[in-house]
């Protein structure tokens, strides 16, 4: 089935549902209350026919779990139907719970409970599924400054231990960094992207940040006017990390920043750039001819003009 | 940093966007050798000034010189955008005018939050679909593709 499917054509997630709930809710009737719509499109059938079927059909625990696999590949972004077919069948269960607990988004959402904003953490550490999580994405909903993880939350974030990309929400980088190494130091093997919103603090300050994670690919800052990085000296680090990935900036104006990044190794070597309101974008195009691939530019003057 | 401090960052920050936006000395890409694909963000769209943004093209398409380059992406992205972004008059003729600088493959990326990824799209597509039957889009060697992008958190 999913040989046939074109490359780059949209794919109807629907396609999927349907055939795996013919084929396996038969044989595996576990979470039937929340198979929601997928029960649906089989609770028509005879009954009687599906029973006879099931005989005659493989038994989903037969279905090799790379298929299955495979399978929900194609949904990794359609929340929904991951948690409809989570309860479908331990097979499906297992496949799905990767993607599930792919994104961990943690909300701090005002100061008086600045913690509460890692009961996600707590509870998937609790759970022990914390291993899966591959994106963690701290988020600040209000104008206080992100709070660092008390030692109780600090526990279960040492059980993350596969995080692939880190997003970061008004970190003030004076106050974070030099903690930073005891908060996700032991992110640096598995850690490719840091993206960070609206952090405050110095660009030496974020040099710092950024070298403690020494397999770091991409790199995302989106600030604004309000928000921008202060300039200062800014030391060139003894190493830094590859870089090769996805560059990312808006409303920055660290130039010299940027330089010192490249000295370590001779230069950066970014496929991706997305630049808007960036001072150094001619420094960024000139070290990165032999590697860009994309670039995205906002000519925001072009309505109107 | 003070408030002095600041709107001088930003005088400078917006001179340096003038000259990131308009001048071709600063949209040089000649020395990119391996550059495929030029993304192009597209806000609001309504009230295009066709001349000024072909302006700015004439100064930056022709300074490609990758063997390799191939793809204009127009990227449509946020929680408002309407039918009628999608291909207004003006837009294609825009798009038509950077075609004949240096021929592409046009691609629409759509960066929507996923609720609303497979309305919009589908509306992306019909109009398409209608543009391509007047015939607007015949100047292209081959129809536009569209692809999906996530909404990224960062520019909420």
């Amino acid at each position: 089935m999913l040989e046939g499917l074109p490359v780059g054509v949209p794919f109807r997630h629907s396609q999927v549902c349907i055939v795996v709930t013919a084929h396996w809710y038969p044989v595996d009737r576990r979470g039937s209350e929340g198979i929601g719509s997928l029960r649906s499109t089989v609770c028509h059938r005879n009954k009687a026919k599906i029973e006879a079927e099931t005989s005659s059909r493989p038994c989903a625990t037969e279905l090799p779990q790379e298929l299955v696999e495979m399978i929900l590949a194609h949904l990794p972004l359609d929340t929904p139907t991951l948690k409809a077919c989570s309860v479908a069948c331990r097979s499906l269960y297992l496949a799905t719970l990767p993607h599930l607990h792919h994104t961990l988004i943690c909300y701090e959402e005002n100061s008086d409970s600045a913690h509460e904003g890692f009961t996600p953490i707590r509870k998937l550490g609790e759970m022990q599924l914390l291993p899966l999580v591959k994106h963690l994405q701290i988020v600040q909903c209000n104008t206080v400054p992100w709070t660092i993880p008390n030692a109780q939350t600090l526990v279960h974030f040492s059980a993350l231990t596969n995080v692939q990309e880190l997003g970061l929400d008004e970190v003030d980088l004076p106050t974070f960094t030099p903690q930073a190494q005891q908060y996700f130091g032991h992110f640096a093997p598995t850690l490719r992207s840091l993206a960070l919103r609206r952090p405050s603090g110095t660009h030496s300050q974020l040099l710092g940040l950024l070298g403690l994670f020494h397999n770091l690919d991409d790199f995302k800052l989106i600030s604004d006017i309000w928000h921008m990085l202060e300039s200062d000296p800014v030391p060139v680090p003894q190493s830094a990390p590859p870089l090769r990935g996805r560059l990312t900036l808006a409303w920055f104006n660290g130039e010299v920043f940027l330089r010192a990044l490249s000295e370590p190794s001779g230069g950066l070597r970014f496929r991706y750039m997305d630049l808007d309101r960036v001072e150094g974008a001619h420094f960024l195009l000139d070290t990165c001819v032999d590697t860009l691939d994309t670039l995205r530019i906002y000519p925001v003057f072009w309505p109107g003009e | 940093m003070s408030s002095i401090l600041k709107v001088s960052v930003l005088v400078r920050l917006t001179h340096q966007s003038t000259d990131l936006r308009g001048s071709q000395r600063d949209f040089d890409l000649s020395k990119l050798r391996l550059l495929r694909c030029l993304e192009i963000t597209v806000w609001n769209m309504a009230g295009y000034s066709s001349d000024a943004t072909l302006t700015f093209f004439g100064g930056l398409l022709p300074t490609i010189a990758s063997p390799v380059f191939s793809d204009v992406v127009l990227v449509l992205q946020g929680n408002s955008i309407r039918e009628a972004d999608f291909l207004q008059r003006d837009l294609v003729s825009v798009v038509r005018g950077m075609y004949e600088m240096k021929p592409f493959r046009l691609v629409f990326c759509l960066e929507v939050p996923e609720e609303r990824r497979e309305d919009t799209t589908e509306r992306l597509k019909t109009c398409i679909k209608t543009e391509t039957a007047e015939g607007r889009l015949d100047f292209l060697h081959c129809p536009p593709v569209i692809v999906y992008e996530r909404w990224d958190w960062l520019r909420e």
